[in-house]
């Protein structure tokens, strides 16, 4: 046994150090020549590497197995191995780099100041405070966090702080603090909540709406404290700013808490000769309408529909919506109108929308001006006197600042907290005023925004890594399975030293990953991004090609997919689910839009898929199939290309510089299918060596269109063919025959969900040191079938996420000049 | 416990060295306070953009007569009084001619032309951006945009391109542009922060409330800069950095505390009254010139391609539907009243940048104003002879009292450059620019 750093390292007994003698035949016969010292084709000279130990040029080893494993070397038309060969080949380099590792494990260094990004903010504050984020949008005042890109948006490297951050940073804190501590705002608030333009109102928009309203929106918002409010709702209007749907009257009902507050008629009363049907008129004079109808259609109609109401301090939902009444257009079918304008006679008899919804006030106080009742526990204080309450602001400002800042407080901390609750009760200030403006520091404090890893002291014969501490644990770990702070027990058990003890590690992590908070952060946060979640609101779509696609539609696709993740990790079910299970989440509007019937109303629930060629798993999902299309056509090579990036593990580089990518139709002649579009990947070699590997996969998934509906005829009109093979020699036949491949090896999925998963808590990029923990992950988690939990361990479990390794220059020497 | 920061220096140090002012560097966190004093320092310059939508009824523009002894026409009549501070030019052609979109996508950008469908977002920097950017290290706020239409519309809008097109005048790059803010409660609260007045007392309690905060926070800082390695300290200097530059403009502040400004409450709203509503944008498009907040403004007085009635001036027709006259004498007669409105109101914004005592003159000598459609004919779109003119002293810059007629057809980017050349920002281009405009004398005038 040899003790490392306080890390215990096991000498694994009769270890090799010289390379395998099965890949060493099968490099000298397909790879070595191009890839020799002569020609260094690719900068690889595997006639060097070849006798080489293996984990010594780590580095250069795990190139090659990620190119056996993809089989994508040597290139079409030379000769190649069979699909057993390869995978021996690579199973063996990796077995050797593994136990070279295991002596010596590489656990990378994380950067040594890690900002909290705007997730983490908002999440952190809301475990503090008690603040739902539904009700203030902590993440929306704060600037954008930076991606490098492909990963995701909590890497230590790439958070910077600019001014921009601290400008704002300093807004949001006061702002939370007034609430938290139910301060008064200093002036009347106003928000102002937008429905965009695209959302369909056609039906019930949120569980927080009665059934049977149509519409409309429901706003969870935090009336600071109680009094008078107002609430406002402006209609929408089509381009030319008349109001829509103002032909026939229609109910609009106000709400709070889903007591009816007011209901007013809309539409229906306006006077007078009507405009023209179409927008611009003839020219002559009377074009317009009358005044009366004028007035009606640009402001009357919308004008007075507000209302003050007493509303009690407290978070509370307000619902504006209509009340539903089906109609069916008659006469002649008109197209629907989406992207281009909409006329004046197209909308006149159709559904009234809600535009947007203002909540202003308090403009009068109630006497009361209660706290509500979750901040009321925390900052109350009882005793009377300065003194006292000078006491109780210390208790909880200790008690606060040990959450905040994630350890134990010292009297360094609460001094300074103090002095600042002495100087915002300056002028006769109450209590509440004193300790808002401490919170207020503490919130701006860098132990709060920064996460900071130490090393520690050198010491003459240390090794080059060294164990983070339990509070650094923590911390990593909470916000990791929740993008939030440390909760009581985690704290308490690191603040003893006990929470890196292996048994009480794996018990936290699976109290973690039951906690409701698990699923937020894991698929708000992590899935969101690997998944491309959070662009899906973004995409566009042709909607001349397109008429069904609204921002509805792909609302319902992104939470389709979140519930799915959910569910999968809520279940603990195999990772490998994520692909091959056969149910999903849908609403009415998307139970139709993948042809499944009998599902009726805008709640989500839980169906079985029938037919598992045509639905099933993320990749039949239509929020990676709409992030993965062009406005107006599918793209094989960009789903080929996110497929191998995120779900085959198998990177591959971008184009190479100067090359023409652009693929319309050429004016006059007949439009190609996609697959002859493409030909030109397949008949250029310096195309094909990557190609070869996008495309098939792509062509797997060319059945479902741009916005993920089935389809056997593509864009040009010609018949889909979904089948191909891949590089490797597989058979690749649509949706069934891409899950098949993907799961024919079980370890390639769950390794790349591990990659994914472990650079996401670990908040740095993976490098190829750390290849092998991955692959022991994996392993290890085979014998509980891949599941969340049994990765999630895995992870927090390893040299990694534990340990740190020190820089190149930390000497005693060093150290002493700072 | 209040720490005198170290990096900002206090105005009496100055002051007090001024007899003797060898030894002491020139600093340029203190030019502000020059400026403002007026002493022999480089000129300040505003530009503001005062935009109106769907053109113009040009015959009742266009000025009788050029160069000096000119006639104002009926819609350039309520600016009587800034005769000598006006340059009216004519013949200058959109850089962009595309219907709507067109008209003002191209006004500050000077693009030659944007996108082709409505998902193609794309235009260029906008000149107002591009001195912003130059002004941004000496105001606390780098532009405002302020438009009096919200932005409703998403879509296709004019010609099947985006509504983004028609609802901004300003672009931060040549894909993205920026919105304007309409609700006049958003703007305070950028301008003046969560103070929730103008008043005095208010503001400052703010700012020392910062200042605190931020020396405390330096403090804790410093010390943890101490515990980490220095190929690790660049996250905590990102973060020092931070702090000296809003300490620096907190300074910056400061100094304008002394500059008495009207107490103006925060808005809760945008009034729905048009009148009101504008008072309320222009009262604070005023204020952040006298506070010195930023010297960038860009203002639509209705966004690109309005519908708004004016039943106020008797004009109860929607502007958009009006402005497609189909050259009918009385219809470009009523729609000629509501252009005329316009610059009423915009002669009394000009009185009161005159009544605005600024260093050595008024906030009118030391800003210039672009006012103006990116339409001419309305009913044909056309974007030939533009309805523009500048309107200030620029500092000196501008040679008033002349109707300027270009004869060559020079695009609208070419004046854009000219105008950043006059507030010392040269740029080598604006958009699809091809040179500068001759504007200071033109063939002996």
């Amino acid at each position: 046994m040899l003790l490392v750093g306080g890390w215990v390292v096991v000498l694994a007994p009769g270890v090799r150090t010289a390379p395998s003698p099965a890949p060493k035949a099968l490099i000298d016969q397909y790879c070595v020549g191009c890839h020799n010292q002569k020609l260094h084709t690719a900068g690889l000279d595997l006639d060097v590497l070849s006798a080489a130990a293996p984990g010594d040029h780590a580095e250069a080893w795990e190139k090659v197995i990620a190119r056996l494993r993809a089989r994508s070397m040597p290139p079409p038309g030379r000769p190649r191995p069979d699909a057993a060969a390869y995978r021996a080949a690579a199973g063996a380099i990796e077995q050797d780099i593994d136990r070279a590792w295991a002596l010596h494990p590489d656990p990378g260094r994380i950067g040594a100041v890690h900002r909290l990004n705007r997730a983490e903010y908002s999440n952190a504050i809301r475990d503090l405070f008690g603040i739902d984020p539904l009700s203030l949008d902590v993440k929306s005042l704060l600037p954008g966090d930076e991606t490098a890109d492909g990963s995701f948006d909590n890497f230590a490297d790439v958070l910077s702080i600019s001014t921009a951050h601290l400008e704002r940073y300093l807004s949001v804190a006061r702002q939370v603090t007034r609430i938290a501590t139910g301060l008064a705002p200093a002036v009347p608030g106003n928000e102002t909540f937008e429905i965009p333009l695209f959302v369909n109102q056609d039906d019930r928009q949120s569980e927080d709406l009665p059934l049977g309203s149509r519409g409309g929106i429901a706003i969870r918002h935090n009336f600071p404290v109680s009094g008078e409010y107002l609430i406002k709702v402006r209609l929408q209007r089509q381009y030319q700013d008349y109001l829509k749907g103002m032909g026939w009257p229609q109910q609009l009902d106000v709400r709070l808490d889903g007591a009816l507050l007011k209901r007013f008629t809309v539409g229906g009363a306006a006077t007078g000769r009507p405009a023209a049907a179409s927008y611009a008129g003839d020219g002559e004079p009377g074009f317009a309408g009358d005044d009366s109808w004028e007035k009606y259609m640009q402001f009357g109609g919308d004008a007075g529909l507000q209302l003050r109401v007493p509303v009690p301090a407290g978070l509370h939902i307000v619902g504006v919506s209509f009340v539903r009444e089906l109609w069916e257009p008659e006469g002649l079918p008109q197209p629907l109108q989406r992207g281009r304008v909409i006329a004046n006679d197209q909308v006149y008899m159709d559904y009234a929308n809600v535009g947007a919804v203002q909540i202003g006030g308090p403009y009068a106080r109630s006497a009361a001006g209660a706290v509500s009742s979750s901040r009321r526990d925390v900052f109350a204080c009882d005793s009377p006197g300065v003194a006292g309450q000078r006491a109780c602001a210390s208790r909880i400002l200790s008690t606060t600042a040990r959450h905040a800042y994630r350890r134990p407080v010292t009297t360094a901390d609460v001094q300074t907290l103090l002095e600042f609750y002495d100087s915002g009760r300056k002028g006769g200030a109450d209590f509440r005023a004193g300790v808002q403006f401490a919170l207020e520091r503490m919130l701006v404090d860098p132990e709060f925004l920064l996460r900071v890893y130490r090393d520690p002291k050198p010491s003459p014969g240390a090794s080059g890594v060294h164990r983070l501490t339990d509070l650094e644990v923590a911390s990593r770990l909470s916000f990791f399975l929740w993008s939030s702070i440390p909760d009581e027990r985690l704290l308490s058990l690191a603040e003893r030293g006990q929470l890196t003890n292996p048994p009480v590690l794996e018990k936290e992590v699976r109290r973690m990953l039951a906690d409701p908070r698990a699923i937020d952060g894991l698929v708000g946060n992590f899935a969101a991004q690997w998944l491309n979640l959070r662009r899906v609101e973004e995409v566009v779509v042709d909607p001349e090609r397109y008429p069904n696609y609204d921002l509805s539609l792909l609302q319902a696709f992104q939470r389709e997919t979140e519930l799915f993740v959910g569910s999968t990790i809520r279940e603990d079910r195999s990772v490998a689910q994520l692909l091959n299970a056969t149910y999903t989440f849908v609403n009415e509007r998307l139970a139709r839009h993948y042809g499944i019937s009998g599902v009726y109303g805008s709640r989500f629930r839980r169906v079985e898929l029938a037919n598992p060629d045509q639905r099933g798993g993320l990749l039949a999902e239509g929020a990676l199939l709409a992030t993965t299309s062009y406005p107006d056509r599918t793209s094989p090579v960009l789903r080929g290309k996110w497929l191998l990036n995120n779900i085959f593990g198998l990177p591959v580089p971008p184009p190479p510089p100067g090359v023409d990518t652009n693929l319309e139709n050429k004016p006059g002649a007949s439009p190609a299918s996609m697959r002859e579009r493409l030909a030109r990947h397949r008949q250029n070699p310096s195309c094909s060596s990557c190609h070869a590997v996008i495309d098939p996969l792509g062509f797997a998934l060319e059945n479902f269109d741009v916005i993920g509906g089935w389809r056997t005829v593509d864009e040009a009109g010609k018949a889909v063919d979904a089948s191909g093979a891949t590089v490797g020699g597989d058979k690749v036949d649509g949706l069934s025959g891409l899950r098949a491949l993907l799961l024919a090896d079980p370890e390639q999925f769950p390794r790349t969900v591990t990659e994914k998963l472990m650079a996401y808590g670990l908040g740095r990029p993976i490098e190829y040191s750390d290849r092998p923990a991955v692959r022991k992950i994996v392993r290890d988690a085979a014998a509980n079938n891949y599941r969340w939990s049994a990765l999630v361990v895995g992870i927090v479990q390893s040299p990694a996420f534990l340990m740190r390794s020190m820089p190149a220059d930390h000497t005693p020497a060093t150290v002493a000049r700072r | 416990m209040m720490l005198v920061p170290k990096h900002t220096l206090p105005r009496r140090t100055i002051l007090r060295g001024m007899g003797a002012t060898i030894g002491l560097p020139f600093l340029e966190a203190m030019l502000p306070a020059f400026a403002a004093r007026g002493q022999a320092a480089p000129p300040v310059h505003r530009f503001q953009t005062f935009y109106v939508p769907n053109g113009m009824a040009m015959e009742y523009w266009t000025p009788k007569g050029e160069g000096t002894g000119f006639e104002l026409s009926p819609i350039l009549e309520p600016l009587a009084p800034y005769r000598d501070q006006m340059l009216v030019l004519s013949g200058i052609k959109a850089s962009w001619n595309y219907i709507h979109a067109g008209a003002s996508g191209s006004f500050l950008t000077g693009t030659p032309k944007g996108g082709k469908t409505e998902i193609e977002i794309f235009a260029d920097v906008s000149m107002d951006q591009l001195l912003a950017r130059h002004f941004a290290s000496d105001t606390q706020v780098a532009s405002l945009e302020m438009s009096m239409d919200a932005p409703a519309n998403a879509g296709a809008c004019t010609g099947n391109l985006s509504c983004v097109y028609t609802h901004t005048l300003s672009w931060r790059s040549a894909t993205q542009p920026l919105p304007m803010e309409w609700n006049p409660r958003a703007v305070f609260e950028r301008l003046f922060g969560d103070s929730g007045s103008t008043d005095k007392t208010a503001r400052e309690a703010r700012l020392q409330q910062h200042k605190s905060i931020l020396d405390s926070v330096a403090d804790k800082l410093a010390s943890l800069k101490r515990d980490l390695g220095p190929g690790d300290q660049s996250k905590v200097n990102e973060y020092s950095d931070a702090i000296r530059d809003v300490e620096r403009r907190i300074a910056r502040a400061e100094e304008q505390r002394d500059v008495e400004l009207p107490t103006i409450d925060q808005p809760q709203g945008a009034p729905p009254v048009f009148e009101d509503h504008l008072a309320l944008m222009l009262d604070l498009q005023l204020l952040a010139f006298q506070s010195d907040l930023t010297r960038v403004i860009s203002f639509m007085i209705g966004k690109e391609q309005s519908a708004r009635p004016y039943p106020q001036i008797g004009v109860p027709e929607a502007h958009h539907p009006l402005s497609h006259h189909n050259d009918i004498p009385e219809l470009i007669a009523q729609m000629s009243k509501i252009n005329r409105y316009h610059t009423q109101l915009f002669s009394k914004y000009l009185a009161r940048l005159r009544e605005t005592p600024d260093g050595d003159g008024s906030l009118l000598d030391h800003t210039i104003i672009l006012y103006g459609a990116g339409i001419s004919n309305s009913q044909r779109h056309s974007g030939d002879n533009l309805p523009l003119m500048l309107v200030g002293g620029g500092s000196g810059r501008l040679k008033g009292g002349r109707h300027l007629k270009y004869t060559d057809k020079p695009m609208m980017a070419n004046l854009l450059v000219t105008l950043m050349d006059k507030m010392d920002v040269p740029v080598d281009h604006v958009g699809g620019s091809t040179g500068k405009l001759p504007i200071d004398t033109l063939a002996g005038i």
